[in-house]
């Protein structure tokens, strides 16, 4: 019993849920072919516009009154009576005058010169235009010709060895690491023995190659381990002997002596 | 090492408006054997506008340069120039290569003594270790065995001085020649 109840009801449920989530109802419409229906466009009409406003012409008379009065100026004449004596007196002094005939007189007869065949011509010797020439007789005197040779002369040649001995000369040092080790123990004692100084307070800065002679001056250039060396006239020419050059640990000072080779 | 090696370092140089030179000779260890200077030449102000551009080079190949020469006793082993100088024409001893030095920066060459071939006349010299290798330029009349030649000579003094600085002390020493002060 209950459990027909149960399944109504779920049966129930079923429909409910059916029916709420059914596709939703369609309905087919008749369309009908796509037709397409030609509109006819109204014809594009212009129409005149009249202004808002019209031009009219009016004639105006100017108010002029002009009016014309005749009237009568007051002319007078007066008459005189006056006499002219001038007639009588001409009449009375007039005189007749005569004119004489034309009678035959003396003929003469003329000779019309003839007309010169050739004109005469005068000949006018015109006056020619003369120029007169002075002499100048003071000349350009001659340019002073300077000796401007453009050669080069050959300079002097001065020996100047003095003078590049005072300059400093870079030696570059050698590493006394690559020396063969026996080398290097012969050299080690050579430094021992002439500067007295224990091996380990020394400290090795480089093996040079000097001039045994003329060694006028020297500086040790940490920087680039290169000894500045001033020399004098005796270092030329001379043999060069390996110079070791050490310092102190204790007190930094620099000791040196020629090493014997062989 | 060859102690015989002699190198000649020559510089011509325009001081104010005097030109001068001067030719220095080193063993191999740049000691000084020998240096002669030309007194300083100023050319008039006539000889500058007739020779114009040519003065210079004109006063440094011809002049400088030959009179020297002249000067000098004995043929080193090698001419050392300044590459301006060794650009204008060199006037010495064909017999004895003439080259200029110029330091570079270039990596160092695998192993001292290296000679690097750059061009038909011009190596890389690989002098000191460690160090960038020295430019080499010959002068056109140095043949290629003179060359090789020439490189073993440098490389032999390389190893006991620094072979364009002589080059710098020339210069100094001209300075104080006509610049006692």
């Amino acid at each position: 019993m209950v459990f027909g109840r149960i399944t109504e009801a779920v049966s129930d449920l079923k429909e409910t849920l059916r029916r709420l989530f059914q596709d939703p109802p369609s309905h087919a419409v008749q369309l009908g072919p796509l037709a397409i229906r030609p509109r006819g466009i109204a014809p594009l009409a212009a129409a005149p516009r009249l202004p808002a406003f019209q031009l009219s012409v009016n004639s105006v008379t100017a108010p002029l009154e002009v009016r014309a009065i005749l009237t009568e100026a007051p002319v007078r004449f007066q008459g005189q009576l006056r006499a002219e004596a001038g007639w009588a007196r001409w009449a009375s002094g007039a005189k007749v005058c005569e004119m004489p005939v034309f009678g035959a007189g003396g003929q003469h007869r003329m000779e019309v010169p003839p007309l010169p065949r050739r004109p005469p011509s005068h000949r006018v010797e015109a006056e020619t235009f003369r120029a007169l020439s002075r002499s100048f007789r003071e000349g350009f005197a001659p340019p002073r010709v300077r000796g401007g040779a453009p050669a080069l002369p050959l300079s002097a040649v001065r020996d100047g060895l003095d003078v590049v001995l005072g300059l400093p000369i870079a030696i570059q040092g050698q590493d006394v690491q690559t020396l063969p080790k026996a080398q290097w123990m012969r050299y080690s004692l050579q430094l021992v023995k002439s500067t007295g100084e224990n091996i380990r307070n020394l400290e090795v800065l480089g093996l040079y190659r000097l001039p045994s002679r003329g060694v006028a001056d020297m500086r040790h250039d940490a920087k680039t381990g290169r000894l500045l060396v001033a020399l004098n006239r005796e270092a030329t020419g001379v043999s060069r002997q390996p110079f070791l050059l050490a310092r102190r640990r204790d007190d930094r000072t620099l000791v040196s002596c020629f090493l014997e080779e062989g | 090492m060859a102690e015989s090696s002699r190198l000649a370092y020559f510089v011509a140089m325009k001081e104010g408006g005097s030109y001068l030179g001067g030719l220095l000779l080193t063993d191999t260890s740049g000691i000084p054997l020998d240096f002669r200077y030309t007194e300083p030449i100023t050319p008039t102000k006539l000889q500058a506008v007739l020779y114009g551009k040519a003065l210079e080079p004109h006063l440094k190949e011809e002049v400088i340069q030959k009179t020297l020469l002249k000067e000098l006793k004995g043929a080193p082993d090698l001419f050392i120039l300044q590459a301006a100088e060794l650009a204008g024409g060199w006037n010495g001893d064909t017999r004895c290569p003439a080259m200029a030095l110029q330091k570079t920066q270039e990596a160092p060459l695998s192993r001292v003594g290296e000679v690097f071939r750059v061009s038909q006349r011009e190596v890389l010299l690989q002098v000191s270790e460690g160090a960038a290798p020295l430019r080499v330029i010959f002068a056109q009349s140095v043949d290629l065995p003179g060359q090789d030649a020439a490189a073993l000579k440098l490389l032999e003094a390389g190893y006991h001085m620094d072979l364009a600085e002589p080059l710098e002390r020339v210069t100094a020493a001209l300075q104080a020649l006509v610049r006692p002060d």
